[in-house]
């Protein structure tokens, strides 16, 4: 086993060819606990964006609405999918049922400070075809994701070099940066490299030279 | 109080005060993804804090509560 300032160089964590010592780990589990929970809330959305990429789009010839969702200026939308599903607030695809303008509509789920003063329900797109208005908020929903994960990793960075400044910092932002980039970009070859560690590590374990 | 202990108050006092964007979209009763798109839609500007993080500085904050508009 490889070893570094003395230590052995032996875990791995998610996204990251390279393995760890004991002491960059620590400060990887550190910084990422920081940042967890608003990980998680990218990994969730792509997710679910992901899914409406893929959505094959089979209008139903009379699809009918399962919600009416009125915005601030008193326009009553019909909601016909949810595109995204969060804990306080969905966004909806919606329709006027005069004119057939499509909508792109963020609805709040609870009552906070924003809500109160701005309304539950929010335009955020509109246009003819549904498949478009949803495409478009795709790629804005993806640029906000790439604009989180870069907060991100300027937050990990904090405790990384200012609680661990001698356990190879710069090694443990580059893991993070990696980690927080390919949840947004590409979440497949996230989930392929932790896989393939997993299966490495089976294989290790029953002594299978690889 | 000797001058040091001064400055250090009055140098306190200049720095204006932010949140993380995670604190205010708890603040305001949203989630972290939805204050973001809010962010990018320009209804409230952020800087950057010396680490690099991106904060909201609370006096926009407050704007933003009571419908101003701090843009």
């Amino acid at each position: 086993m490889l070893k570094r300032n003395g230590e052995f160089v032996r875990h791995e964590v998610p996204g990251y060819p390279a393995r760890f010592t004991d002491a960059e780990l620590a400060s990887y589990n550190a910084a990422f606990a920081i940042i967890e929970r608003d990980y998680k809330q990218i990994e969730n959305v792509k997710s679910q964006l992901d899914r409406l990429a893929k959505s094959n789009w089979e209008m139903e010839t009379n699809p009918r609405p399962f919600d009416t969702v009125s915005t601030r200026d008193g326009t009553q939308w019909k909601a016909y999918g949810i595109l995204v599903n969060l804990p306080k607030s969905d966004v909806l695809l919606c329709r006027k049922p005069e004119g057939g303008e499509w909508a792109v509509i963020q609805q709040l789920k609870t009552n906070g400070a924003y809500a109160e003063t701005h309304g539950k329900a929010a335009v955020l797109l509109t246009g003819n075809d549904p498949r478009e208005v949803s495409n478009e908020y795709i790629g804005q929903a993806e640029h906000t994701l790439r604009f989180m994960a870069r907060n991100l990793t300027a937050k990990a960075q904090e405790v990384v070099w200012e609680k661990y400044p001698d356990s190879n910092p710069s090694r443990v932002m580059r893991a993070i940066s990696e980690r927080c980039a390919l949840a947004v970009d590409n979440p497949n070859a996230l989930q392929q490299r932790q896989e393939q560690s997993i299966d490495q590590g089976i294989k290790k374990s029953r002594g299978m030279s690889i | 109080m000797n001058e040091r202990d001064h400055s250090a108050v009055n140098s306190a006092a200049k720095e204006p005060a932010t949140v993380s964007f995670a604190d205010a979209a708890r603040l305001l009763g949203l989630d972290t993804f939805t204050f973001y798109s809010i962010v990018q839609r320009d209804e409230i500007p952020f800087d950057f804090a010396f680490t690099g993080e991106f904060v909201i500085s609370q006096a926009d904050l407050d704007k933003l509560a009571r419908k101003e508009s701090p843009c």
